[in-house]
């Protein structure tokens, strides 16, 4: 693959047609084509628009109809294409919607397509975990990404803090540094309630070697391993006891956190691997080139990475060209027909937004990407080859014990409850989905 | 002549002396025109609309409240009847929600109907400018609640938000506040924002009901020497009670569904401090694809704000005169 | 007589307060999405906000009409999308509004003069039908557009919104009718008139007001929604302004500023048409209108 400029935006009349893509200027052949439909949340659908686009000239037998679906409202409308049994042949799920929409009936497993078990032996392990459930494969990837732990490095060289924290305790005391040097709250965090809302808990809690699930899906936590109080408790001793975290996080999501962070308030934070590109591009940060990662801090350095998660490309269990839309989600998850990730690669060339294939770190463009975006790659490697997937990810209630176990933290973090209260709560609240389940 | 025809839930039955006579001239005049027929005849277009859309989605809702539906479980439909109502009174969440959306609620349309009466008060005198105000007020109104949201999650930034940036200038306060950060904060924040959004469809509805008082009644009252407030009391207010009524139906119906404003500014939290029943239902439905329970919880709403409409209706409908 | 007219000055001057009031009340937490739109992002993200001639730019909202701008930004397809979007919520806006004036006008003319067997249940059944949550209809009304092949259709919304406003205009217009004096019609029919003469030639435009005000009021409804809108949407064929701006405005990659630019512009032609129909929502009855 040599070129990552996008082609031109398909006329909007073709783009009006609907399913539009099918009616742009196709030769004569179009007749003995297969009719398949894609869609996705409209992240950047000019993007996936190319991309398909690319797929149809490489397979003139397949004619792809793509609708790019509100990214706010996605569910929604699926819920609403699949009651009315309108679903397209394939679209993008979440990994924590896939337990939900596979019970719902709603996803085909992919296991002996053609071609997987290639992709798969050079899938990152939590990618491919997070696309499992109940021991079967129900996606390629369309992106995969970690949790990471981002810090100024200007200011805290300037605190003389010498080593970047790996453990939740030299954190701790890194950030004390900072305060001393005059930053009221040198830990800025998002804790309002939104998808990534416990991707932080959990990579620390991950990254600690702890667990909240065991195997059967039952919660461990607080008291068999207490791992998780442990950092619930770091938390709120942060903000209120040593207050070197901003309280005013409560309000902020992921995305406000990072402008914040962006715009040069706080020191310390964690976001999701692809603002790192963006926090030292100059067009959209104050502090460009002064941002590095470190392992995502936990409780103790046992060489563990964060979490991590995949969202991917999914196919209907009512569609009636399986073979066909595969071709489609084995492209746009996978390869092209020149054997190259093309669209994986586009993806994080153009917005960082994160690979799923391990032989893509070797990838000369790519690196030379990484380096302009001032990754440590060492450090980088580590997180992506440790990163852990949500161990009850692939439960039908994730995100419903997910939103809950959220509104807990916050209430700790309010002071209107104790960790071990909050944990006992969120863990009750699992076991109680589980039995319904 | 003046009657006051609204005085009664009318049944049919004798027809009031007034009425029969407009009968009869209907008769005579516009070729033989049967009130009940041609009543029905004008409320066809509109009966045909209402029932072809909404007739089926709300007799499916409520068929699927009444079932065990979850789409996570989906060989399980199972008619359960009122059970999944009696969950969700049983469930403490619910209580806290309901709490919470009776807050909201009453302090959002009092101010609404404040702010809305004063400002239409305001603007049905003449003063230098009043067309230009009369405008004004109607940005907040043409704001899609969506973009209402994301306007006041910029005001309420607490890094680099304006209402931090005014204060701190005021020197009203020394350092940004998180002011969604606190629960008590969080939800006044969002009835301000909701009002500002709101208010200007009640002073647009008060407007338009102040004009129609007749000048003369206000001149008869000041010859009998009323003082202003009287003649607000006495005269202004009556006139008012319909569209009140509209008003109160209305706003009480809007702030009991706010979510857009919602989903934006707090997403029902810190913890569940903005968590009200209408974002318990998305949650339910759409979060948790449990149609069953968040329909039951759906028609819960549905009942609340009906239950309101009747006190309403009971306290206000037939108040005001009309010349019949 | 001197005391008299500084008394009425003095009014004059309070009353100009109060319009001050209510202005700086509308105004000030809009002109924080004005300014915004017409700043560069990283002033925007300062502390506190830098706000002066030197960060003044309409770069924003050249990106929405300029194509090579739109290309160049983030969100592109959003920023494209966001004049059609207008335009289709004003054609699906403006059409409720339509229906919602004649059928309301129709449906309430018979509350306000006819007495009929089944009134009052029939005037609280079309509030009933609204105070179901749209959240709990979305999905059956989905499925119920479907079945009239009017999925990702302008139409469809336009009597969705029609049902959802219709209640309404109806109660508006009944009230609006029963402050009319019959002798108004009494006369009509001694002259001759048929009934839809009488309506379109005396009822009407005393009524002017009240139309006016029930069509803002559909219009509006109309225009703010988003709920039924992004369901009921798929392309730009009926894709409306408050999906457009949402999709990017939630959308994580894109400027603040630019955000900003699309809920101006969004705001724009509603407030337009308000303009236009401020005179008519106002003007006075004319006097023969209305009796005491």
């Amino acid at each position: 693959m040599t070129t990552h400029r996008l082609s031109r935006p398909l006329q909007r009349r073709a783009f009006l047609a609907g399913t539009a893509i099918a009616a742009s200027g196709l030769p004569a052949w179009a007749a003995a084509q297969t009719q398949i439909t894609f869609s996705g949340w409209a992240f950047e659908p000019q993007v996936t628009e190319a991309d398909v686009k690319l797929f149809m000239q490489q397979n003139p037998d397949i004619s792809v109809g793509y609708t790019p679906l509100d990214m706010q409202s996605y569910n929604q409308k699926m819920i609403a294409l699949f009651v009315a049994g309108s679903q397209p042949d394939s679209f993008y799920v979440r990994d924590t919607d896939l337990g939900a929409w596979v019970e719902a009936g709603w996803v085909d497993p992919i296991d002996g397509m053609s071609g997987l078990d290639a992709l798969n032996a050079d899938m990152f392990p939590y990618i491919r975990q997070a696309m499992s459930y109940g021991g079967k494969q129900y996606g390629t990837p369309y992106y995969g990404d970690i949790f990471m732990y981002m810090f100024d490095k200007k200011a805290v060289a300037s605190a003389n803090v010498a080593k970047p924290p790996v453990t939740l305790d030299e954190l701790k005391n890194a950030a004390l540094e900072v305060k001393k040097a005059g930053t009221e709250y040198p830990i800025l965090k998002g804790y309002k309630t939104d998808v990534d809302g416990l991707s932080e808990f959990w990579s620390m809690v991950l990254a600690s070697g702890g667990h909240l699930f065991n195997a059967a899906l039952d919660p461990v936590y607080p008291n068999e391993d207490t791992t998780a109080l442990g950092v619930l408790e770091w938390l709120v001793d942060a903000m209120h006891t040593w207050k070197i975290m901003d309280p005013r996080g409560l309000q902020m999501d992921q995305t406000q956190a990072r402008d914040a962070f962006l715009a040069g308030q706080g020191v310390f934070t964690s976001n999701v691997g692809n603002v790192l590109p963006r926090a030292n591009n100059k067009a959209y940060s104050k502090r460009a080139g002064d941002i590095q990662i470190t392992r995502f801090p936990a409780l103790k350095d046992v060489g563990k990475g964060p979490m991590g998660w995949a969202r991917m490309y999914g196919l209907s269990s009512k569609t009636s060209q399986k073979d066909a839309s595969w071709r489609l989600i084995s492209y746009m998850g996978g390869k092209d027909k020149s054997g190259a990730y093309y669209t994986a690669k586009d993806w994080y060339l153009r917005f960082g937004v994160g690979y799923s294939y391990m032989s893509l770190d070797h990838d000369p463009d790519i690196i030379a990407a990484q380096k302009a975006a001032g990754y440590d790659l060492e450090v980088r490697s580590q997180q992506y080859a440790t990163a852990q997937m949500r161990e009850n990810i692939s439960s039908p209630w994730y995100s419903q014990w997910d939103r809950f176990t959220q509104e807990q933290i916050q209430n700790v973090l309010l002071q209107q409850t104790k960790p071990q209260a909050a944990l006992e709560a969120s863990a009750a609240k699992a076991r109680a989905l589980k039995k319904q389940s | 002549m003046k009657v006051s025809i609204e005085g009664q839930f009318q049944r049919p039955g004798p027809l009031a002396p007034e009425a029969d006579a407009l009968l009869v001239m209907h008769r005579r005049t516009w070729i033989s025109r049967r009130t009940t027929p041609f009543a029905y005849l004008l409320n066809a277009p509109s009966i045909l609309v209402i029932v072809l859309l909404v007739g089926y989605p709300i007799c499916y809702s409520i068929w699927v409240s009444l079932h065990r539906y979850d789409l996570r479980r989906p060989r399980i439909f199972r008619l359960v009847w009122l059970q999944n109502y009696f969950d969700i009174l049983a469930d403490p969440d619910f209580w806290t929600a309901l709490r919470i959306t009776v807050v909201f609620t009453v302090i959002a349309v009092i101010i609404i109907v404040s702010v809305g009466l004063a400002v239409a008060l305001l603007l049905n005198r003449r003063f230098p400018g009043c067309g230009f105000v009369r405008t004004v007020i109607l940005i907040p109104w043409a704001i899609p609640p969506v973009v209402n949201g994301l306007m006041w999650q910029w005001i309420y930034d607490p890094k680099i938000g304006a209402l931090n940036a005014l204060l701190r200038w005021l020197g009203i306060i020394d350092h940004y506040q998180g002011w969604l950060a606190v629960p008590t904060y969080a939800l006044g924040g969002l009835i301000v924002a909701h009002t500002w959004n709101e208010f200007a469809l009640a002073a647009i509805l008060f407007l338009g009901a102040l004009q129609r008082v007749p000048a003369e009644l206000y001149d008869a009252g000041r010859v009998d020497g009323c003082r202003s407030w009287q003649l607000f009391l006495h005269i202004t207010l009556p006139w008012l009670a319909q569209a009140l009524l509209i008003v109160l139906i209305l706003e009480t119906m809007l702030a009991v569904r706010a979510f857009d404003i919602i989903y934006v500014l707090t997403a029902g939290g810190p913890g569940t401090s903005t968590t009200t029943l209408t974002w318990a239902t998305y949650l339910t439905t759409f979060e948790n694809l449990d149609f069953g329970h968040g329909s039951a919880y759906a028609y819960i709403v549905t009942l609340i704000t009906l239950g309101l409409s009747v006190i309403y209706f009971r306290i206000l409908y037939g108040r005001g005169e009309f010349e019949a | 007589m001197r005391a008299a007219r500084v008394q009425r000055r003095i009014h004059t001057v309070m009353l100009m307060g109060g319009g001050l009031l209510v202005t700086m009340y509308v105004l000030a937490p809009f002109s924080w999405l004005v300014l915004t739109s017409f700043m560069h992002e990283s002033d925007v993200l300062s502390v506190p906000p830098r706000i002066g001639w030197d960060s003044f730019t309409i770069g924003n909202y050249l990106t929405f009409i300029h194509a090579s701008g739109v290309e160049a930004v983030v969100g592109s397809r959003a920023a494209e999308n966001t004049l059609p979007g207008i335009f289709n919520s004003l054609v699906a806006a403006t059409a409720t509004a339509a229906l919602n004036l004649i059928l309301g006008t129709l449906a309430g003319y018979s509350f306000a003069r006819l007495r009929f067997p089944g009134r009052m249940p029939l005037l609280l059944m079309y509030l009933g039908s609204r105070m179901v949550p749209g959240i709990a209809l979305i999905v059956p009304l989905y499925l119920t557009i479907r079945t009239f092949h009017l999925l990702d259709n302008l139409a469809a919304l336009a009597i969705t919104y029609l049902t959802l406003t219709l209640p309404f205009t109806i109660w508006l217009m009944k009230n609006y009718f029963q402050g009319i004096a019959r002798s108004l019609e009494e006369a009509a029919m001694v002259d001759g008139c048929t009934w839809t003469q009488m309506l379109w030639k005396i009822l009407i435009p005393v009524a002017a007001p009240g139309l006016a005000a029930a069509a803002i009021f559909a219009f509006m409804t109309a225009w703010n929604d988003y709920l039924f809108a992004v369901i009921l949407t798929t392309t730009m064929a009926s894709k409306t302004a408050p999906v457009v701006v949402a999709g990017f405005v939630t959308d994580v990659t894109t400027a603040r500023t630019l955000m900003a630019t699309g809920g101006v512009l969004a705001v724009l032609p509603p407030l337009l048409l308000a303009l236009m129909c401020q005179r008519l929502i106002v003007q006075g009855l004319t006097s023969g209108g209305v009796k005491g």
